[in-house]
């Protein structure tokens, strides 16, 4: 090589060694802060995760959380306090939701995590706190738009896996992401992990979407609900969701905004 | 490393899988695949240098290796544009009766903007036309071929300049190949004029000490400014622009503001990187951005901002509209067309010929006040005022750029100037520090003078290598700490 270049490719050379090198061994610690790694070995191992995660998908007891069952359950007519959490497309449907809640004798509390996604709140505290001060007894979950392009899509299960963990015994519906392309199997890794009849694929729906393409309008989500909640009869746990009447007038919506993290 | 060897299969895959075509992740100049894949070019360029012919070659070869990660087979399709322009140009060259030469001109325009006209317009025509006509529209199955509208203008220019005598058409198709598929510039730009860069590939001149180390200084400062700066204040930005209803007149403002910012970091960022890797490889692409918003009027900031794209405009769409040369009126009218084509360039979306048109009125405007504004005299009063005018101007514009329809567009201005309490700017700044210093840092660094940036940029050249490694981890390990699982991509990359 030119000498000219020798040095330039040297210290390149130099600085994938370091990252590589870094990305494979123990933490390195300046000070409090803990240096974050290139995610290499995600991107290298992403299949060896996969292989490990249905491993313990069979041998984990805990798994027994997520046995398919056959028989849907009777209405619960019971009053609910509802917790809508999820990424970007939860407002939108917040607004909606929050009329069937009024209209059905609901409480709905929404946490609008932006450019979030499923491993953010299995790391975070969030979820626990939210279920925590509302005393949360339904819950609807709108995550997975932002993993849709994931090449792996079977290596975000254990986040899934630790999202329902937290919500436990609590009735829930996981809305599928409003594909705006084809996804690369997170809708399908969502419900083979949720329950029977608590995934509702939200793929193949007709979406009125906004400028950039990706989120369904305002007009569009309502309708997106209004599918949700026509379909909530054949849910896992179906409770009370008539259509709220025209008559309903501005209903307040109890939406907390979460801003997207630097990961 | 025990569990690197047990899993080589999966890696064997992984890597396979990574260096496929993937249109979700076309190979960004800050991506790690770029960085190592550049280490294993960059010896073998500079063993291949000697040899011209064979230098292009490979660099071709690179070049639209680095096409078809993104836009998969369609780097076909560059090559048959790249075959049929030369082609073209060549008859235009050759025959000597003008209204043959017209015609063959035209000819290779209308087939580069059939091309962008299909790809990039389609889908916004039939939109409009549906709607005129009430029909039920259904959008075609269109994927945009990534950097279409930079190599198209690229190539349009060639023609028309052979076409001008203003160049002679190169012997080589592969230099043409070469000129049109420069990986550096493929994707985003800066839009390279081909009697500025042919004349290099035939020189090819090895790049200097100060070139390779210069390049880098100019790659460092882009990423900093791209995957630190501008995917970090972004954040901000996007709540206030997906929300606009939520927010308060103080809010909505510094997320305008913020917006300002962050598109000219965004898309300077990456020309940053562009020119430095070009320079690394011993050929210059140009300034793209001269510190825009130090303008003090429009016409000004247009000659700062993306000056690739705005002398293209002047050149090949103004001053064949007539320019200035037809009288005041029609110098308005040209001004107002060239900016509503460049408007158009930007996205197949009303938003963007609103953008457009209001660039053109507001150059017009300028124009026609310029005999007074000339006589008033420039002093530590009317300056600032002229400076804000433009800023403020800039950055409205930027909203219906940025907002999602013409609606929220509004809703936003009008939270700024009826919702906007001064006794809530010192709780913002309580609420968001670091993001306030960062947007005062950006202002204090874009007034910096030139020649202060330059003498950082050698202090960096001349730097010992182990000093030079260090600034460069240092930028390194910050991307990876300000970095998001999905890489937000170039703004400018939809374009």
């Amino acid at each position: 090589m030119k000498s000219n270049y020798s040095g330039l490719w040297l210290l390149l050379l130099v600085a994938l060694v370091v990252v590589v090198g870094m990305a494979f061994s123990e933490d390195l610690t300046i000070g409090s802060h803990t240096l974050k790694k290139a995610p290499v070995a995600d991107v290298l191992l992403s299949d060896a995760h996969r292989v490990e995660v249905e491993k313990d998908m069979t041998e984990n007891p805990d798994s027994s959380l997520f046995i398919k069952e056959d028989e849907p359950l009777e209405v619960d007519t019971l009053p609910k306090s509802i917790l809508l959490f999820g990424d970007s497309m939860t407002f939108n449907l917040a607004l909606r939701l929050a009329k069937y809640a009024a209209a059905n004798g609901h409480k709905l509390h929404a946490v609008n995590w932006d450019s979030s996604n499923t491993k953010i709140w299995a790391e975070s505290d969030t979820l626990d706190r939210y279920l925590r001060e509302y005393n949360v007894d339904y819950v609807f979950i709108s995550l997975g738009s932002n993993e849709l392009y994931f090449k792996k899509p079977e290596t975000r299960m254990p986040y899934v896996k630790t999202i329902l963990s937290k919500i436990g015994t609590i009735p829930y519906v996981w809305i599928g992401p409003p594909n705006w392309q084809e996804d690369t199997g997170i809708n399908d890794m969502l419900e083979s992990v949720c329950a029977k009849g608590a995934f509702f694929r939200s793929a193949g729906m007709n979406f009125k979407r906004k400028a950039d393409k990706i989120h369904p309008t305002r007009a569009s989500s309502a309708l997106w609900i209004d599918s949700i909640m026509r379909w909530m009869p054949k849910s896992r746990h179906p409770i009370l969701a008539n259509l709220p009447p025209d008559t309903l007038g501005k209903v307040k919506t109890n939406v907390i905004f979460l801003e997207a993290l630097n990961r | 490393m025990n569990e690197l060897l047990e899993n080589a299969s999966t890696i064997i895959d992984n890597v396979r899988t990574m260096f496929a075509y993937d249109p979700k992740a076309p190979m960004l100049f800050s991506s790690g695949l770029f960085w190592l894949l550049f280490i294993v070019f960059l010896p073998i360029y500079a063993l291949l240098k000697g040899s011209r012919w064979k230098m292009t070659v490979f660099v071709i070869c690179f070049s639209l290796y680095f096409y078809y990660k993104s836009s998969g087979l369609f780097f076909l399709m560059l090559i048959a544009t790249s075959l049929i322009d030369w082609t073209l140009s060549h008859i235009i060259h050759k025959i000597e009766k003008k209204w043959a030469r017209l015609f063959v001109m035209w000819l290779s325009i209308l087939v580069s903007l059939s091309i962008l006209g299909y790809f990039k317009y389609a889908n916004f025509f039939l939109w409009n036309w549906n709607n005129m006509v009430e029909g039920n529209f259904q959008p075609l199955d269109i994927i945009l071929p990534v950097g279409i509208s930079f190599y198209t203008f690229q190539s349009i220019s060639y023609v028309v300049d052979v076409y001008k005598r203003r160049i002679r058409p190169t012997k080589s198709w592969l230099d043409y190949l070469f000129f049109l598929s420069f990986f550096p510039a493929l994707v985003a730009g800066p839009i390279v004029r081909a009697d500025y860069f042919l004349p290099q590939i035939e020189a090819n001149r090895r790049a200097s000490y100060n070139d390779i180390w210069g390049g880098l200084w100019l790659v460092i400062v882009g990423i900093v400014k791209k995957a630190l700066i501008a995917d970090y204040i972004a954040q901000y930005n996007d709540l206030i622009f997906n929300n606009p209803e939520l927010y308060t007149g103080v809010q909505t403002l510094m997320g305008v503001v913020g917006y300002t910012m962050q598109i000219y970091c965004d898309f300077s960022g990456y020309s940053d990187m562009a020119i430095g890797i070009a320079l690394i490889l011993g050929f210059r692409l140009g300034l793209n951005f001269d510190s825009p918003y130090q303008s003090r009027n429009l016409t000004e900031f247009w000659r700062r901002w993306h000056i690739s794209l705005s002398s293209w405009l002047r050149d090949y769409v103004y001053i064949p509209l007539g320019g200035n040369r037809k009288g005041t009126v029609r110098t308005y009218v040209n001004n107002f067309l060239t900016m509503l084509i460049g408007g158009l360039w930007h996205g197949a979306a009303w938003k963007f010929v609103f953008w457009g048109a209001m660039h053109g009125v507001g150059l017009a405007v300028h124009k026609a006040c310029k005999p007074v504004l000339e006589k008033i005299p420039d002093n530590f009063i009317t300056i600032p005022i002229f400076w804000a005018v433009t800023f403020i101007y800039v950055s409205l514009l930027w909203v219906f750029f940025r907002a999602e329809d013409f609606e929220s567009s509004v809703l936003i201005i009008q939270n700024i100037f009826t919702d906007f309490h001064w006794n809530q700017v010192p709780q913002f700044f309580d609420a968001r520090p670091v993001w306030c210093i960062m947007m005062v840092a950006l202002v204090i660094f874009h007034f910096v003078p030139q020649s202060w940036a330059d003498s950082v940029q050698m202090a960096f050249i001349k730097m010992s290598w182990i000093l030079k490694l260090i600034v460069f981890m240092i930028v390194v390990q910050l991307v990876i700490e300000f970095m998001s699982e999905e890489v937000a991509p170039f703004i400018y990359f939809q374009f």
